[in-house]
């Protein structure tokens, strides 16, 4: 038994076909970008949040926003810079909500940091990670992100220029205090 | 150069990615015991923490991402159109379909009790007819309380022995669908379309509904017919 409806005038057969066709087109165009952006979305979330579940959870989310708005992006070059901002954003909205209820949940103690080791030790120490992930949660978020990608392999400062949509020489600029906000924070 | 302005300059030396550090910088470190050990100990912290950050931002893609983005995607490209009640409501229709029989019958009863003149407001406002359209299928209608909230009135045309099929009606429904009619039969005909997902994705189905005439029976069959 089929379902009719009975329509008011003003929306064609032709409407209704034509919608699907672009959706079609558009799912493809997503599927052929989405195993290198997934892993982008991926490691900028993992970056934010050192955690590869909520990390997964955060990527998804991001990629399935990028793909609702996909038809609205007009130069797809920007696709992976689009990505990039979106996964970031759900990254740090998780991170904050975490960082939340963590200090509620722990108001009444107080971390206990160790002392610094030597430069010799650090480098194979667990305790160095926690402390660099710590000092990493306190830069400013554009300093943060900067470091996050230009950290993964492969991306050289003009790749990193590209995907934020900023000038070489910022990126060099926020690399250089971020690294240093990172060595205070550090010794 | 003093040890401060030296190892602030190894300090934002390193800091730009830099391997080695100026010639200056480098004459004083090694006649300064307390800057060469402060140089030594930046280096191992600046590789320390470039090597911290490359296990941070390198960690490999969970192989379910893709599938589980797949996934979501499927959701989002199945068609729900804005049409369609939903299947929980189909499913309340055909359980009103026994409601609005049963309904229909009483009222019949009612009528025929000299005492109850109650008028059921369908039969009394059809005086128009509902013409052949294809069999065994559910009209969706407009002009009706709940149609004005989802943009349509669902009814079922079942297949019957006769040419004419049977529209039946929600209880609810009744007053909605006499005035469809009433409406409709001056424009003659209406617009169809199928709705919900086409078999094996064919091409929508486009049909016109034409309404000659239409008759209010009761759905029991043994009782005698309204009009």
């Amino acid at each position: 038994m089929q379902e009719l409806v009975l329509n008011p005038p003003g929306r064609t057969l032709e409407q209704v076909s034509g919608q699907e066709g672009a959706c079609r087109g558009a799912r493809e165009e997503f599927e052929l970008r989405l195993a290198e952006c997934g892993t982008l979305a991926f490691r900028v979330a993992q970056g934010v949040l050192r955690n590869a579940a909520d990390a997964e959870d955060v990527a998804q989310e991001a990629l399935l926003r990028a793909y609702r708005q996909f038809h609205k992006l007009r130069d797809l070059g920007r696709f992976r810079s689009w990505i990039v901002r979106i996964s970031f954003r759900l990254a740090l909205d998780r991170w904050r909500s975490q960082r939340r209820r963590e200090l509620r949940e722990t108001a009444w103690s107080q971390p206990v940091f160790a002392s610094a080791p030597t430069a010799e030790e650090v480098a194979a120490s667990n305790e160095f990670q926690a402390r660099l992930e710590r000092a990493l949660d306190e830069l400013p978020e554009k300093l943060r992100l900067v470091l996050i990608l230009s950290a993964i392999q492969g991306y050289t400062l003009e790749e990193v220029s590209r995907l934020l949509e900023i000038p070489v020489g910022t990126v060099k600029s926020r690399l250089f205090f971020a690294r240093k906000q990172l060595a205070e924070k550090l010794k | 150069m003093n040890c401060q302005t030296v190892q602030k300059q190894i300090t934002e030396h390193l800091a730009t990615l830099g391997s080695g550090v100026p010639p200056k910088t480098e004459t004083h470190c090694r006649n300064c015991a307390e800057c060469r050990a402060f140089y030594q100990a930046q280096r191992g912290l600046f590789a320390a923490l470039d090597a911290g950050l490359q296990n941070l931002a390198n960690e490999p893609m969970p192989a379910s991402l893709v599938p589980r983005v797949r996934a979501g995607l499927q959701q989002i490209a199945a068609p729900r159109s804005s049409w369609t009640p939903g299947w929980g409501l189909a499913a309340l229709a055909a359980v009103a379909v026994v409601v609005v029989g049963f309904g229909v019958v009483r009222t019949r009863h009612t009528q025929s009790d000299p005492a109850s003149r109650g008028n059921p407001v369908a039969v009394n406002r059809l005086p128009q007819r509902v013409g052949p359209v294809s069999s065994d299928r559910r009209m969706t209608l407009v002009n009706s309380p709940l149609g004005r909230e989802h943009g349509h009135i669902a009814v079922r045309v079942a297949k019957t022995a006769e040419a004419m099929p049977e529209v039946i009606v929600l209880a609810e429904e009744r007053e909605g669908f006499a005035r469809f009619v009433d409406g409709r039969t001056r424009q003659q005909t209406a617009a169809v379309l199928p709705v919900g997902p086409a078999p094996n994705d064919q091409p929508v189905d486009v049909a016109l509904l034409e309404i000659k005439e239409v008759k209010i029976e009761a759905l029991d069959p043994t009782a005698e017919q309204v009009r």
